[in-house]
This record gives structure tokens, sequence and C-alpha cells, in this order.
């Protein structure tokens, strides 16, 4: 029984040192937010000793999957937020009036002062000056969207390019975890990287996880399509280079299958998807606006015939375009090379009372046909026309009924609209995923003080089966004195 | 072995330092609003208003451009006013003169002396100037409207009507013949070459350089007003027709019926023109009218438009001094937190 009794606390000191060595990593991990838990289990001999089974991890699939998806949402959502936050820069501050409605607004206050005194040249000079503005404000904003959709491109690829690297480490990690599991290692460390690998592609891309058995693990997307089994699908993405107009960009395939743009804000689908939305959707929207605009305004100051109504057709006036001096026929593209015509323009050579007489299309279209100085007729139905409803395409994504000012408005209130939408969702989508990472971490995290306790009833088991041995150790020296 | 809380050591200090980060960024924002009296990102508290607040401030910038353009047109109204009160003045003096020497043997040199004045002052008030402008034009506001001096014998209306006077008597003003021409005679001509020469065409080859339409101004957001006088209305047409008579009919010379044929004829036609003042002065007058109430009406909407703008972007100044002070102690107690937790430990105790 001596010797039953000696084992018994042999084993006992021995899980005692294992167990200690499981808690100071987990004392060690403690700040690292990705660590769980780990626990030594024992196993009850049947002689009354314990032995160390296997270390486990503390686990909360189904809050580990809810952050998951959080955070894909709130990828998403970042990157839609950033997108038009760049949009917003050319709204500016109210205050500022540097949109295109308040530079359009400016330039009608100009019309009106030169309409005040017609025979002033300098007044008709900033005027047109100011259209010259204007029409720099569009064009600029029309760049910009398109260079900004090529940066959004290149994040894309970059994206991609994380993805696939993401991967790759996932699949040395997976294995490393699926062998080691067949060899009956402990993996929870190994677990816990690839969790906080899972995370990371979860932000890249919307994700769910499969569990298989062995610890293996199949990475699909919300829509089905697997990225990784065994070894990781291929995930491509060719740069679109120079977009122009609405051209939608080159789609990202995932195992050779396009990722959709997704309409629904429910399910963005991951910072892939966020800027894929900004890329075709939120920035070409932008941009079909600027273009009606630009196409409103050349339209508003189109020259027609007056020697002989209609026998000429009507041409391009103060605003005008690439295709000019014909009228557009198609807007794509209009408000990258709206600019003021160089008839009208002093720095061109051009003369700016052509303003109040008309008559840059040539000497039909001459509206001032006495020549008078103070002739006003023109300029007033001019300052008509910004106001003048008129009709745009609905695929610009506002009141297609309405002046020019009032769609420049829109314009810049749709903006900021999407942004401030855009801001709630995201400030949403991150709160959200932070209360569900905190509740996973407490759930599965490692608390100091648990742990300091834990060693100290560890260090107490220790002591108590020293003092244990040392017992059985005398009786052993009684019992040999008394046989001797 | 069970966790005895459920709280991780992570969390527990990643929790109040995100929580310290956020107060101090909305601290910043509340500290810059105080400052400016207008919200901290316009555009994002706004949303989708903040077209209003565009459509709201270019609409303020536009009453203030309506406002400075009607005071000028205001300006220019009065001007003409005044010009015209004094052509009033002078066609009054010019009837009584007309008046006075119509019989009798006073000086008739006198009465070509006022016919001069007269025409004089016509010529005078259609060349006014506003501002670079010649403001009885018409739309014609680049060259002056009556540009040559009718007391000059060489200037083409004088030379036409010398031209009537042969074709119709045969003999020139200055000829001694024109002792024996009849008063019916006299009312002939006057009534039918001479008044024809007053009007179009002749009128604008002769006399006016004006254009007729007159200048067209707008003085509210919807509001147009037809805001000048031109050369070629009817009192000035009058009022050359009654002192040319007289300056060019060689009236010292003529039959004193036949004399008082082309002073009656002046009195006529100089009274035409005096109503004619009174008329476009009242009609002036009212224009003057409109454009104030319009500048009423648009200050009116200025201040209601800078109060919309300070209710779209502005900032209650008590409310956000406030936030700052609450925000300052919410920091405050969140640093006093952090602190403590960071000195919790169970290690302390054992």
């Amino acid at each position: 029984m001596l010797s039953l009794a000696h084992d018994i606390a042999k084993s006992g000191i021995g899980f005692a040192a294992r167990d200690t060595g499981v808690v100071s990593r987990n004392v060690v991990s403690a700040n690292n937010p990705d660590a769980s838990t780990k626990m030594l289990h024992g196993e009850w001999r049947t002689n009354g000793g314990v032995a160390a089974s296997g270390v486990t991890r503390a686990v909360d699939m189904a809050l580990f999957e809810r952050s998951l998806s959080l955070a894909s949402v709130e990828a998403a959502q970042t990157a839609v937020l950033a997108g038009v936050t760049r949009l917003s820069e050319q709204i500016g501050d109210p205050a500022d009036m540097r949109s295109p409605a308040a530079r359009l607004a400016e330039f009608k206050d100009k019309l009106q002062i030169y309409a005040s005194e017609p025979y002033e040249q300098r007044l008709a000079a900033g005027a047109v000056q100011s259209a010259v503005e204007f029409a720099n404000a569009l064009s600029g904003a029309s760049a910009t969207v398109l260079d900004e959709r090529r940066g959004v491109d290149q994040e894309i690829a970059l994206a991609v390019e994380a993805l696939n690297s993401r991967l790759s480490e996932f699949e040395q990690l997976n294995r490393s975890i699926v062998t080691g599991t067949l060899a009956g290692r402990d993996v929870t460390d190994w677990m816990d990287d690839r969790d906080a690998l899972i995370r990371e592609i979860a932000e890249i891309v919307d994700i769910r996880q499969i569990a298989r058995a062995n610890n293996d693990v199949v990475l699909t997307t919300q829509s089905g399509l697997v990225l990784f089994e065994k070894v990781p699908r291929d995930v491509s993405f060719d740069p679109s280079g120079n977009l122009t107009g609405y051209q939608a960009g080159n789609s990202v395939l995932i195992d050779g299958v396009p990722v959709t743009v997704q309409e629904a804000p429910a399910n963005p689908g991951g910072q892939l998807g966020g800027l894929l939305r900004v890329r075709d959707v939120e920035f070409t929207t932008f941009q079909r606006q600027l273009d009606e605009l630009a196409n409103g305004v050349i339209q508003a100051f189109a020259e027609t015939d007056v020697a002989t109504a209609g026998a000429l057709p009507p041409v391009a006036g103060l605003f005008t375009h690439a295709g000019g001096p014909g009228l557009p026929v198609s807007n794509e593209g209009l408000a990258l090379s709206l600019e003021v015509a160089d008839a009208y323009n002093l720095e061109a050579g051009g003369d700016p009372r052509l303003l109040r007489d008309g008559g840059a299309g040539g000497p039909s279209y001459v509206a001032n046909t006495s020549g008078a100085s103070g002739y006003g007729e023109r300029l007033l139905a001019l300052i008509d026309a910004i106001s003048e409803p008129r009709t745009f395409d609905a695929a610009a994504a506002i009141e297609p009924n309405g002046s020019i000012e009032e769609f420049a408005t829109a314009s810049a209130a749709w903006v900021e609209a999407r942004r401030a939408a855009a801001t709630s969702d995201a400030e949403m989508a991150a709160t959200a995923l932070q209360r569900t990472r905190e509740a996973w971490h407490n759930a599965v995290g490692i608390n100091l003080d648990d742990q300091l306790a834990t060693l100290i009833s560890l260090e107490q088991s220790y002591q108590a089966s020293s003092r244990l041995l040392s017992v059985v150790d005398r009786l052993f020296d009684t019992l040999f004195a008394a046989t001797d | 072995m069970m966790t005895i809380t459920s709280i991780s050591t992570n969390g527990l200090l990643v929790g109040p330092r995100l929580a310290t980060q956020r107060v101090s960024q909305d601290l910043s924002e509340a500290q810059l609003e105080v400052a400016s009296g207008r919200k901290a990102d316009v555009g994002l508290a706004l949303g989708a208003t903040v077209g209003e607040a565009i459509s709201v401030r270019a609409v303020r910038n536009e009453v203030a451009t309506l406002l400075t353009s009607n005071a000028m047109v205001a300006n220019r109204l009065e001007v003409t006013q005044n010009q015209l009160g004094q052509l009033l003045d002078t066609a009054v003096g010019f009837v009584s003169d007309l008046l006075a020497m119509r019989t009798g043997t006073a000086d008739r040199s006198v009465l070509v002396e006022s016919a001069a004045g007269m025409s004089g002052l016509v010529q005078a008030t259609a060349n006014q100037t506003y501002n670079g402008a010649y403001v009885f034009g018409g739309i014609r506001t680049e060259t002056p409207a009556m540009p040559n001096d009718i007391q000059d014998p060489s200037s083409p209306l004088r030379v036409a009507i010398e031209a009537a006077f042969v074709t119709e008597f045969g003999f020139g003003s200055a000829s001694p013949a024109v002792s024996q021409i009849s008063p019916a005679q006299m009312t002939a001509f006057l009534d039918g070459a001479y008044s024809d020469l007053f009007l179009d065409p002749t009128w604008g080859t002769l006399v006016s350089a004006a254009s007729d339409d007159t200048r067209v101004d707008r003085i509210g957001q919807m509001e147009t007003v037809r805001s000048s006088v031109s050369a070629n209305e009817a009192l000035f047409r009058d009022l050359t027709k009654a002192s040319a008579a007289v300056l060019a009919m060689n009236v010292e010379a003529l039959g004193s019926d036949a004399y008082q044929s082309v002073v009656d004829f002046s009195i006529g036609h100089a009274n035409a023109g005096h109503n004619e003042i009174a008329g476009t002065q009242s009609r002036l007058g009212y224009v003057e009218e409109r454009i104030a109430r319009a500048s009423q009406g648009l200050e009116l909407q200025q201040n209601l438009l800078d109060r919309r703008v300070f209710e779209l972007e502005g900032v209650d100044a008590y409310e956000a001094t406030t936030r700052v002070l609450t925000l300052q102690t919410q920091l405050e107690a969140s640093y006093a937190v952090t602190g403590r937790l960071q000195g919790l430990s169970l290690l302390n105790y054992i």
C-alpha cells in the first residue's frame, strides 16, 4: 500500500508541474488579444493517481462566427465610407462655396451683375471668369472621380494579394494542425493563430468556416464560393487600367467565378465587396451626376439660329465640350471635357461680351442684332435658363426633373447623404463588432487573477503531494528500522 | 478548472482605453464647435440637408447681388427723374415765354434765345450719362442719344428743315420773301412737311441715335422692370419740334400773323411735351416704387436666409459649452478608472 501511495503522490507532483506550465503559458499570453485560455485535462487512473490527458482551449463558436461576419461588414462599410468621403471632398463645407452647385450660383450672380450694366466689359469678363471656374470645378471633379476609381482598383489588387498571402499562410497552419492532431500533439496555440488568420481573411472577404474531422477547416464565401479546402483556391484580379466613363472595372475571380457587387447593405461582402461597390456604383453614380450637370449647362447656354429661326442647328455657346461646337449626343464623359468656349474667353483671345450678344456659332447666331451696348435680354434669358426646369437621366439617382441649379444642389445633397449614411453604418458595424469581440474575448480570453489563483492552488497541491511523499518516505524508514 | 470571472484581463484594460479615445475625439469636436459656432463637420451633420444649406447660401448671395443691382437701378432712375424735373421746369418757362411774346412788338430774338435754351436742355437731357452709360439711349447706351446741336444751322435736322422749307415755299428761310408767307401756309407747312421730319425713320437719322428698346432690369428673382426712357419718346420729339420751329423759321422776319402761327404751333407742342414729361415721371415713379418694394422684400428674405443658415449649420453656444464641460468630466473619470484598473491585480495581495 505504501508504494501505491508513493505512486499517487508522484503522479500528483507531475500533474501539478505540467499544469503550472500551462498556467504560465496563459499568464504570458494574457495581453495577446487572440489568445484563448488553455486548460490541462487530467485523467484518473485506476490506481487513484492522475495523468495529464491533453490540453484544450476555451471556445465559443457562436460568438466567434458572429464576430467573423461583423468583421466583414465593418470592413466593407469602412471601405464605402472612405470612398464616399473622398467624393464629399468635392463638395466641401457649404461655407466655402466651392462645390459645383455653389460655383454655379456664383456664376449666376455674376451674370445678374453684368445684366444690370450690360455695357460694362469688365463685368462681362468677370462673369466669364466665374463660368471658367465653374467649368474647371466640374471637369476637375470628374477627373478626380476617374483617378479615385483607378486608386480603388489598385486597392482591390492589393486586397486580393493580401487575401492570397493569408490563404497560403492558412494552408501551412491548417496542415500543421491536422497532422499535429493526428499525432496527438498540443495544437491549441496554432488554432489560436489560425482563428486570428480567419478573422483577417473575413475582413477582406465575407467567409464562413466549416469544421471537419481532425481540426481541419474549409473556408467558403457567404455566397458559397470555396476559398480553401485542403489547398487555397485561386483568387485572381487583373487591374482594370484606365477606366473611362461609366465602364465597370474588372471582376475579382474566386476559383474562376466573379465576385458580384452586393446591392444589399446587410451583407456587403468584406473589404473587397466594399471596394467593388465604391468603384462601380458610388463613384460611377457621382460621375453620371457630373455629366448630367455638364450637359444641362451646355444646353442652357446653347446658341440658336436667330437670323432664320431653326435654319441652322443649335450649337454650344458659353459652355462647350470635346465634341463641340455641336450639342452633345451622349452624356458619358461630358463633365471631363467641359470648358468655356474660347470665343467667350478673354484669356483665349475671345470676347466675353458674346455673353450679351451671342454669335460664337457665327453671324446667324447673334442675338443682339442692333449691336446696342445696353442690350440685356439675352443675359436675362440665360439667368432664367439656369432656373428653368429640364429633364435629367434617372440613372444619376437624383430627382430627374428640375433646373440645373436644383440638380447641382441635389448632387451635393446626394453625396453628403451617402456619407452620413455610410458613417452611421460604419459606426454601427464597428460598435457591433467591438461588442461581439469583447463578449468573445471575455468568454475565451485569459484572466490573470484567475490564473494566479490557479497557481496558488497548484502550489498547495504540489506542497501536499510533496508532504505525502516525505510521509511515505518516513513510514518506509520506520518500517525498515523495525525489520532491521 | 472554471474561470472565476467572466472578463478577460485584456478586455478589462482595452475597454476603457477605447472609451477614452472616443471621448477625447468627441471633446475635440465639441471644442471646435464652441470656437467656430458652427457644426464641426457640416456635411456629415446635415447629410442630405446639405443641399438646402448650399442652396440657401446661394439664394442669400443672389439676394445680396440683387440688392446691389437694385440700388444701382434706383440711382439711375433718380438721375433720370432729376433730369426730367429740370426739363419740366424749362418747358414751363418756355411755354410762358411763348405766351408772353405771342402778340405785341416784343423783341422776337428773346424768344429765339428761350428756344435755344430749351433745345440745349433737351439735348443735354438726352445725352445724360450715369456711370459711363447714356441714360436716354434705350439699350444703346454707348453713344449720345442726340449727338447734334440743333441750334447749329448746319446740323442734319436744320439742313433737312431748310430743304423742306425751300420745297414748300420756293425760297430759303433767310430770304426776305418769308414776310409774305400767310399764317395758313405756315401752319400747313409746320403740320405737314415739318412735322413729318420728326417721325421715324427721319427722326432716327436726323436727331436721335437712341434705340426704341428700353433697358430691362431684373429686380427680383422673378421680377423685371422696364427702367429707362428712350430719347425717341414723344416728349423729346415734341419739345424738339417746339423749339426747332422757333429756331429754324427765321421768326424775326415773319409777318406777325405767320409769326403767331409758329408760336401757337410751339405752344401746342411744348405743352404736349410738358404733359408727357409729367406722364413719364409718374411712370418712372411707379418703377422706383416697385424697386423699393422689391428691395424691401429682398432685405426681409436676406434676414430669413441668414437665420436659416444658422439653423442649419450653427450650434447653440450654450449647449456646445455644456457638452465640452461634460466631456471633460467624463474624460477625467475615464482616466481615473483606467489608472485604478492598471493597479488592480491579485499579485499585489499574494
